[in-house]
């Protein structure tokens, strides 16, 4: 099974419930969001992007087993990671990059636990987060899609992925939709 | 930009098989994504390129297995984290155990002080000191002396005491440490309350029994979930009835069978009591 991972920092708030209103019910591979947020709110968050979603999204608490057409986001102050044995573990250890949680750690983990059953989507950001993780991901047989640095609010984080991993897409926000669209064993 | 230093599971079987033939190390009871990045983050702080390069060090310095063990454990972030439930910890402080003549707290697996610290702040602010018998225990005895140095860095000084305002604390943090130049160190007045014991709290008996609260917050992600069940298990053995057991907001002990045994008494945050 296929599985979606995407990445983001400051400015992809309204790509990512975009994305999450464009897709169907009938979606059906895992997502995991892991965006940059405020470690002192924990509510609020999964509220706002389940106004446009008909997928269904959760916080995960640690070792929430992982199921196809749901949408998990990182919970604040924790990074989360993803499991080979299809859960999520969850961790309060370092910052990285100055971020809990932090792309880094849930794409590498993402691109271990798949392989090339990885899709990684790192949209905009303001520091280095995600960069090295979606080159992994690429070197471990995953796609890796980067939205497009002019289209970004904050192009920090693309174009720290751009330069240094060989990314399947650089796409505008409407093509990272339509690709998910289509996506397809 | 270098490249993220990462461990196959074929790399970490090697290295857990190192640890277990050298020093009896048995790493079955670690959650082995997390302890995986554990090891790639010593290994990289270290300079090695490899992690053939890193059980060679291990094979051949003692101090480098027992410093990558140290490694394993994870600090706890700051004092006060998650103020919501420090919030309700104290509110149960005065409603409920205050009538008790002597209360048992038990912070076990301490790493780094900040739980025990908050623990004796919020004790204080209750007046309650007096009477309880704070717990901390820790298989690793440098968690331990770092704990009764009370040495705190300021970044996390910092976070702790945004913490402690969000609580809407009347005074702050400030009036529990001592400026100490580039560092702050936390009351020895209060330190003193604490009873260290050195104690594994998955294979050896618990420091005491009848304990009417255990704080035991973001502890049972490091471990599988076979080693959690034991480890409830265990604390729940060592909680009085109508005792509480606190746990990280991110943890759940839903799918184990010590749940039944146990109401959630908040509704945001994992505070357990033990039902009668």
């Amino acid at each position: 099974m296929l599985n979606v991972v995407i990445g983001g920092s400051a400015g992809s708030f309204q790509t990512v419930t975009n994305i999450l209103a464009s897709l169907p019910k009938t979606f059906p591979f895992p997502m995991f969001l892991c965006l940059h947020r405020l470690k002192y709110v924990r509510t609020g968050f999964v509220e706002a992007l389940e106004l446009k979603s008909s997928l269904p999204i959760h916080e995960p608490q640690d070792k929430t087993p992982i199921l196809p057409g749901h949408v998990y986001l990182a919970p604040a102050n924790y990074h989360m990671y993803i499991d080979p044995g299809n859960t999520i573990s969850l961790s309060t250890e370092e910052v990285v990059n100055h971020s809990r949680p932090s792309i880094d750690i849930t794409f590498a983990s993402a691109a271990q636990a798949f392989g090339s059953k990885c899709v990684g989507v790192l949209l905009s950001g303001a520091n280095k987060d995600g960069a090295l993780g979606i080159k992994l991901m690429k070197d471990m047989g995953g796609t890796v899609i980067v939205q497009s640095p002019d289209e970004c609010q904050v192009k920090t984080m693309t174009m720290a992925a751009i330069k240094i991993t060989d990314v399947d897409f650089v796409f505008q926000s409407q093509q990272i939709i339509n690709y998910l669209q289509n996506l397809k064993e | 930009m270098d490249e993220l230093f990462t461990i196959s599971d074929e790399e970490y079987m090697r290295i857990a098989a190192t640890l277990r033939t050298l020093r009896n190390i048995d790493l079955s009871y670690y959650q082995p994504v997390i302890t995986k990045h554990r090891f790639a983050r010593f290994a990289k702080a270290h300079g090695y390129t490899s992690t053939s390069m890193l059980i060679e060090k291990l094979q051949y310095d003692k101090k480098i297995a027992d410093m990558l063990i140290d490694g394993i454990k994870v600090q706890t972030t700051e004092m006060f984290r998650d103020p919501q439930t420090w919030i309700e910890l104290e509110n149960i402080l005065r409603d409920k155990l205050n009538q008790e003549s002597i209360i048992k707290i038990w912070i076990p697996d301490i790493c780094g002080d900040d739980e025990l610290n908050s623990m004796l702040v919020a004790l204080s602010r209750c007046k309650m000191l007096h009477k309880a018998m704070v717990y901390a225990t820790s298989v690793n005895q440098g968690c331990i002396s770092n704990a009764q140095k009370g040495e705190i860095d300021c970044k996390k000084y910092e976070a702790s005491d945004a913490n402690f305002k969000r609580m809407n604390a009347e005074n702050n943090l400030q009036s529990y440490v001592t400026n100490c130049d580039k560092s702050y160190r936390f009351s020895p007045q209060l330190l003193e309350k604490a009873i260290f014991i050195k104690q594994s709290v998955l294979s050896d008996p618990p420091p005491d029994n009848g304990f009417n609260l255990i704080l035991f917050r973001n502890r049972t992600l490091y471990y599988t979930q076979m080693a959690q069940k034991r480890l409830i298990e265990s604390l729940t053995k060592s909680l009085l009835t109508g005792g509480y057991l606190v746990m990280g907001v991110g943890e759940s002990i839903s799918g184990l069978e010590q749940a039944a045994q146990y109401t959630q008494v908040s509704k945001t945050e994992k505070i357990f009591r033990k039902k009668y």
